[in-house]
């Protein structure tokens, strides 16, 4: 009995000594660090560098009080990372990036090449692969300086609008890490990056998607492309569309929406891409006095797939003739395929041959509060 | 066997055969010269009084048996039996047999130790039995046969303490308990070696063979239905004179999680409440422990909103968070504790004192954080929804692991403890029993069988 005790005795001591000695990470307690929240990186003043700003949250002691405080560090470099080493200098807190959430690009490096930057946010072991990509305009810095009023925890309004957690805007598409570093890479897909813009002080505007030639930008979209392209890239967009008959304009908001397309070769024909668009709305908008009926609602069922069949087509046409695939049409018409050894080639020579038929589906299926 | 029973004719020999193993069976001969009777009965559901003024006085006067059978036949609530199962029952109820030649009759002599009978203090219950067990043996098994009225329910006696020579009785059910389980219980009882034994939990410690164990191998209940109830299944209870807790062995890791209301409840609402159990369990187990892994080791795991909290709330905090952690737990203990000791009219006030005035203090003074005083308070509370004193008892100092792992190594620590302690009690066993199966019994069928329920 004494010998069992004295054996768990040692085997609890020989645990407790081991476990010390392999301690997993390193021990430092939460108020020792300094969160950061957001990286952005401009062009820096000499040819080839970097200039990296960090947003810092600063927690605040008194949580009742809505006081928020941040703090923004910049510090230029040729090397990303060694402008990171040189900024913990700057702070009394060991700076941590698990809580970074977003890397806004300047507008300069986007036009010019992001896979370094894009690199090196994959590569860092303690920057989260879910961490959402942006364009800065016109900087990246002027971005992060923005300070909306309704935020109390540092940045939390950028992230909460760039992960689509908070607002869930049609105009913004947010793009991960991963899915970027893929889209880069990956042959038939062409990365885009939402653009975030700071039209006045403390405000910011997201509303425009950017289109990448794999490392830089080659076309923006307007708002309203911006939206029938989220249409097209994501199920049940909350939205609006209009539908004209007439003078009499409405507004139908899609309850759900579903989009999808076939690439079609036909042996004898052109080559096309069927897109089907689905949408089930509600009427939400009506500029006339006129009394919504059931043969009403046909009317605009029909006048809205119309409108929309229009815009996005013309959409389709502007992205071919753009010559990106943001769509990843590519990336279908090679997984469809087994001559591995030629169909991307054949794609190429495909695409810009590309026809394009658009059968949108409206159905208006309620008018409204109002009989 | 028992349609053999069923036919049995109520003979003296009979009751002696199915009551042998009965401890507390009274068999007496009343012999005057004019001829004998004899009365049988059993001493723990019995009124000793009763039975000499109404039995045994009359029969001595009297002289004559075959007057004084006639005597107790008729008088009111008497009942001459000729089946030997009804005889059996009725011993049991707390009837006394007196046997004249080859004649029975009983004679109503019940004790109910109704005023007596204390209410539960630690086992509370919101709907049910309120009787618990007192600190008389007597009144206990009266507690218990009255609850369990089967003649398979055998009682032995015997004695522990060369000093205290306290009395003590090994309950079970003949046909249901485990004979592997009662040997060795004996065998046990047998080479203690004891001066003194007051209480039921010390019995349990001089019992397990383990010197070093954190969870509880026995069940100390204060509760007569959980004994029945355990009764039932199989398992064997040992009551102490002296004192008014019961020790039910062999007990497995859930049946401490089982409340006495948990029967009473809707179904919904019963597997409702040993939910919220085992999820406070796992609360007071782990939030300390996780709060030092997730501000000292991977704030990444929780959401930034709650990190910043984190952060801001521990601001001032002079001290590392396990440090914290443990400075608060231990505050914590120690009002418990008082609170306990305390008279019970100061006792709300050392809790309000200690509970409200030193949190709001503490975090004013900004020596610990906000968030820890929600912490505390949670673990605090949700240790107490373990519905036996000494399994809450267990996990009250578990959690001190878990800190301690945490300190080490964060919230791989906390898995490895996890882990450890699991494969430590799928190691135990509880008198040859694996202390961390799920049932007791094997299926549910056959449970519902033997409690009675399942039509």
């Amino acid at each position: 009995m004494r010998g069992r005790v004295v054996r768990a005795m040692l085997l609890i001591l020989l645990s407790t000594v081991m476990a010390m000695l392999i301690s997993g990470c390193n021990y430092k307690d939460i108020d020792r660090r300094i969160f950061v929240v957001a990286i952005g990186i401009d062009p820096g003043k000499a040819e080839g560098t970097f200039k990296v700003s960090l947003k810092l949250a600063i927690p605040q002691g008194d949580v009742t009080k809505i006081d928020e405080k941040m703090q923004i560090l910049t510090e230029e470099s040729e090397s990303i990372s060694e402008a990171l080493r040189r900024m913990k200098s700057k702070v009394e807190k060991e700076l941590d990036y698990v809580h970074c959430k977003s890397v806004v690009l300047g507008e300069k490096i986007a036009a010019k090449d992001i896979r370094h930057v894009v690199d090196w946010a994959v590569r860092r072991r303690d920057i989260q692969l879910i961490i959402n990509f942006a364009v800065g305009r016109p900087g990246a810095l002027e971005v992060l300086q923005v300070k909306p009023p309704s935020e109390r925890i540092p940045s939390n309004s950028l992230i909460l609008a760039m992960s689509g957690q908070g607002t869930e805007s049609p105009f913004i598409s947010s793009v991960y890490s991963y899915q970027l570093m893929r889209s880069i890479y990956e042959k038939g897909i062409d990365p885009i990056l939402p653009i975030i813009e700071v039209p006045e002080e403390n405000q910011f505007l997201i509303d425009k998607i950017a289109l990448l030639d794999k490392n830089k930008i080659k076309l923006v979209l307007t708002p309203d492309e911006t939206r029938l392209f989220n249409l097209l890239s994501r199920s049940d967009l909350q939205t609006n569309f209009p539908a004209h008959i007439g003078n009499g304009m409405y507004q139908y908001y899609t309850e759900s929406s579903s989009s999808s397309y076939r690439i079609v070769n036909p042996p004898d024909g052109e080559p096309y891409i069927r897109y089907t668009i689905k949408i089930r709305a509600i009427l939400e908008e009506n500029s006339t006095e006129e009394m919504i009926t059931h043969q009403m609602l046909k009317k605009i069922n029909e006048a809205g797939a119309a409108e929309l069949r229009e815009a996005v087509t013309a959409l389709l046409v502007k992205i071919q003739d753009s010559g990106m695939d943001p769509l990843g049409w590519g990336l279908r018409y090679g997984s469809r395929h087994w001559n591995n050894a030629t169909e991307m080639s054949d794609w190429e020579n495909l695409y810009p041959q590309l026809k394009f038929q658009v059968k949108a589906d409206v159905d208006v299926k309620y008018s409204g509060m109002i009989k | 066997m028992s349609g053999q029973e069923h036919k049995q004719e109520a003979s003296l020999n009979g009751i002696r055969g199915q009551l042998s193993g009965f401890g507390d069976l009274e068999d007496k001969s009343l012999t005057v010269p004019a001829g004998q009777v004899s009365l049988l009965y059993i001493k723990s559901v019995t009124d000793g009084q009763a039975i000499s003024r109404n039995i045994i006085a009359p029969f001595y006067e009297m002289g004559n048996p075959a007057g004084y059978y006639s005597y107790i036949a008729d008088y009111p609530g008497s009942e001459v039996v000729t089946e030997g199962p009804r005889a059996v029952e009725l011993l049991l109820s707390g009837y006394a047999c007196i046997g004249w030649q080859d004649k029975l009759c009983f004679f109503d002599v019940l004790r109910a130790e109704a005023s007596s009978v204390k209410e539960t203090v630690t086992e509370s219950i919101s709907q049910g039995p309120s009787d618990a067990l007192g600190e008389n043996l007597a009144v206990n098994l009266n507690l218990i046969r009255r609850r369990y009225q089967s003649a398979a329910l055998k009682m032995e006696f015997t004695v522990i303490g060369n000093m205290s020579k306290t009395k003590a009785a090994i309950l079970y059910d003949e046909d249901r308990v485990n004979p592997e389980v009662l040997a060795e219980l004996k065998e046990k009882l047998d080479s203690l070696k004891l001066d003194i034994l007051q209480a039921a939990g010390e019995l349990e410690k001089y019992i397990s063979s383990d010197k070093l164990r954190i969870f509880p191998k026995t069940i100390v209940t204060e509760r007569p239905d959980r004994v029945v109830f355990n009764l039932a299944e199989g398992k064997v209870a040992i009551l102490l004179d002296t004192t008014g807790y019961a020790i039910v062995l062999p007990s497995i890791f859930n049946d401490f999680f089982i409340a006495m209301d948990d029967k009473i409840q809707l179904p919904f609402v019963g597997r409702f409440l040993k939910l919220l159990r085992i999820l406070g369990v796992a609360m007071t187990l782990w939030l300390p422990a996780l709060y030092i892994a997730f501000t000292s080791y991977n704030p990444e795991i929780v959401r930034v909103q709650i990190a910043l909290l984190i952060g801001g709330s521990r601001a001032t905090v002079p001290y590392p968070s396990f440090v914290e952690v443990i400075l608060m737990m231990i505050m914590m203990e120690f009002l418990t504790e008082a609170s306990l000791r305390l008279p019970r009219a100061i006792g709300p006030t050392a809790t309000t004192v200690g509970g409200l005035i030193l949190g709001q203090a503490a975090t004013a003074a900004g020596l610990i954080g906000n968030i820890m005083i929600i912490l505390v308070s949670v673990v605090a509370i949700s240790n107490f929804l373990v519905p036996l004193n000494m399994m809450s008892f267990s996990i009250r100092v578990l959690k001190y692991f878990f800190v301690i792992a945490a300190a080490f190594l964060g919230l791989i620590g906390v898995v490895i403890c996890l882990v450890g302690f699991t494969l430590y009690l799928c190691s135990q066993r509880s008198f040859g029993q694996p202390y961390f199966k799920l049932f007791f019994l094997d299926t549910i069928g056959t449970s519902l069988k033997k409690k009675g329920g399942g039509q």
